[in-house]
């Protein structure tokens, strides 16, 4: 039997694609600052803590030694974890798992990323199989052109819709003191975007950012002692794909899927006795690294049929005002510090359900929300958070 | 206080590192072949009789030995899908750029089998979902024993 636990703070840094002004420790202090004042909680209040970053892109392993002193882990229990783009949200899942375990009151998660140490893209490659593909991969870029070529194919969306996700994510950037792009974009200055990848566009891709972002958890007992709204984390699922012959893809079969994310989520529902996600759910950060992950991605979270999700975008429902708000934050096609980008989608998504987003907290009351995190190397997460326990 | 530029010191390294990877029985095999023999192989899963290429140790979706018998793929197939790319990307065997827009696809070969390579045909107007393509290899002298003996795949009329 597991403890129920709470997000009882949370913190993050203000993003931009270079941060000259501070290294990964200060910046790191930032946002483990922020989380602990909004708990009210002092670093010896801090029982274990979990914390992450793709190591490689600062080109510094055993980052949970050189953070030390930035996060406060001096003598605590602990430990480290990288899953790729999707260390953000796996990070916070094992804050709450180390939490849930009943051995420690209160655990620090915290994620980090700061890109302006190298060229991502470069690093990045050493993801791919040097045995097999490397030679020919394209990156980041390519896997999400082709995944977007195919659900275009699959679903009749058309290049608009890419663009009109795309402006959604930008207005709520622009609400959001913390993002890091804000452009202002029209549907006219995405359509005029460079073209990187056929669809995807300049603008459609995620930034390079720096970055991180903290999380506080307790046990019931505690959290409801910290915190006046503690935000419960009611469950949380993981699946991973195999490893795949050409990456993003295992089998014919898995077009436009990706599969794992439809595990996850399909598993929490049925844990939770989700049976409507479309209107049980009422708010959804998800870990979109392109504008067009939203129009794929929102089908494996069955929140509509394939052939449907384009059609959201199109009535409003996905907008900050929508029935159904997807990152109103701006996601992380406006923000992407990596290791810490999973991270803030639960982050995020706390703060709509406290009613604690500022500028761009959504219109509808939020009792329920979907956090998701995702990488390459195929791990997928998602978060339930409830307002209530 | 101390002067902004003095606060801000950078330290730029470039680290090279020396690897060595090892391919592993079953991708050699299939590394030889295309060496010696420009072909492609591959094995399959006993247990839901999937083709593995490249071919590998266990089906990892059934947590089964895969089996040993080989299975000829190819050397022909159709272009499952494409895409073109129009920003620069540097070849990370080479390190140097390759002239863009170029296009990237992803092909079934005969007898089942997914590979991603570069495409001959370039012009945007010849290229569909579904031509049949062959892939040209470099001649047998230039051949080490890797995909990258493969150039690009070329259009075949049938
Ligand atoms: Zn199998």
């Amino acid at each position: 039997m597991r403890e129920r636990i709470a997000i009882v703070g949370v913190g993050q840094t203000y993003h931009k694609s270079k941060r000259p002004d501070v290294n990964d420790v200060e910046m790191i202090n930032e946002a483990v600052n922020a989380a602990l004042n909004d708990a009210q909680l002092h670093p010896k209040d801090i029982d274990a803590v979990v914390m992450g970053n793709i190591d490689f892109f600062e080109g510094r392993y055993l980052s949970d030694m050189w953070t030390v002193d930035g996060i406060g882990s001096y003598l605590k229990a602990g430990f480290k974890v990288h899953t790729g783009g999707t260390t953000g949200g796996t990070v916070a899942n094992c804050g709450f798992f180390v939490a849930a375990s009943g051995l420690f009151d209160v655990v620090l998660a915290v994620g980090y990323q700061k890109q302006d140490a190298c060229d991502s893209r470069a690093a990045l490659m050493t993801w791919s199989d040097p045995v097999w593909d490397r030679h020919i991969h394209k990156g980041a870029i390519g896997l999400h052109a082709r995944r977007a070529a195919l659900y275009m194919r699959a679903s009749g969306a058309q290049e608009i819709h890419g663009a009109m996700v795309r402006v959604k994510e930008d207005k709520g950037a622009c609400l959001n003191p913390y993002a890091h792009l804000k452009l202002n974009l029209t549907i006219e200055d995405v359509l005029n975007s460079p073209p990187l990848v056929y669809p995807l566009r300049r603008v459609h891709m995620c930034p390079t950012s720096c970055g991180a972002c903290a999380l506080v958890i307790a046990t019931e007992k505690k959290a409801k002692k910290i915190s006046r709204k503690p935000v419960w984390v009611k469950d949380w699922t993981e699946a991973h794909l195999e490893k795949a012959p050409v990456p993003g893809i295992g089998s014919p079969e898995e077009e436009v899927s990706i599969n794992a994310l439809e595990t996850a989520a399909t598993k929490l529902y049925r844990r939770n006795g989700i049976t409507n996600p479309r209107k049980e759910i009422h708010l959804i950060e998800m870990y979109g690294p392109t504008s067009w992950s939203e129009l794929q991605w929102l089908p494996e979270l069955h929140i509509c049929d394939l052939k449907d999700s384009w059609k959201l975008i199109e009535k409003g429902v996905t907008e900050i005002d929508g029935e159904l708000p997807v990152n109103p934050s701006g996601g992380v096609v406006a923000t992407n510090p990596i290791g810490a980008s999973g991270t803030l989608r639960v982050a995020e998504a706390a703060l709509q359900i406290r009613g604690d987003a500022g500028g761009h907290q959504v219109t509808r009351e939020v009792d329920r929300a979907l956090a998701t995190a995702y990488g390459a190397g195929g791990w997928n997460v998602v978060v339930l958070l409830e307002k209530n326990l | 206080m101390a002067e902004k530029s003095l606060e801000q010191v950078k330290i730029s390294i470039r680290v090279e590192i020396p690897y060595l990877w090892t391919a592993g029985k079953y991708l050699a095999r299939l590394y030889n072949e295309i060496k010696e023999n420009e072909r492609f192989v591959a094995n399959k899963c006993p247990k839901c009789g999937r083709i593995l290429f490249p071919p590998r140790i266990v089906c990892g979706r059934c947590h089964v030995r895969a089996s040993d018998e080989w299975i000829e793929l190819g050397p022909r197939g159709t272009v499952k899908d494409y895409t073109i790319v129009y920003y620069s990307m540097k070849d990370p065997s080479t390190g140097k750029p390759r002239p863009e827009p170029y296009p990237h696809a992803v092909i079934v070969l005969d007898g089942g089998g997914l590979i991603q390579h570069y495409l001959e045909e370039t012009d945007p107007e010849k290229l569909r979902v579904g031509m049949r393509v062959e892939p040209v290899f470099k001649p047998k002298s230039e051949r080490v024993g890797h995909p990258t003996d493969i150039r690009y795949f070329r259009t075949v009329e049938e």
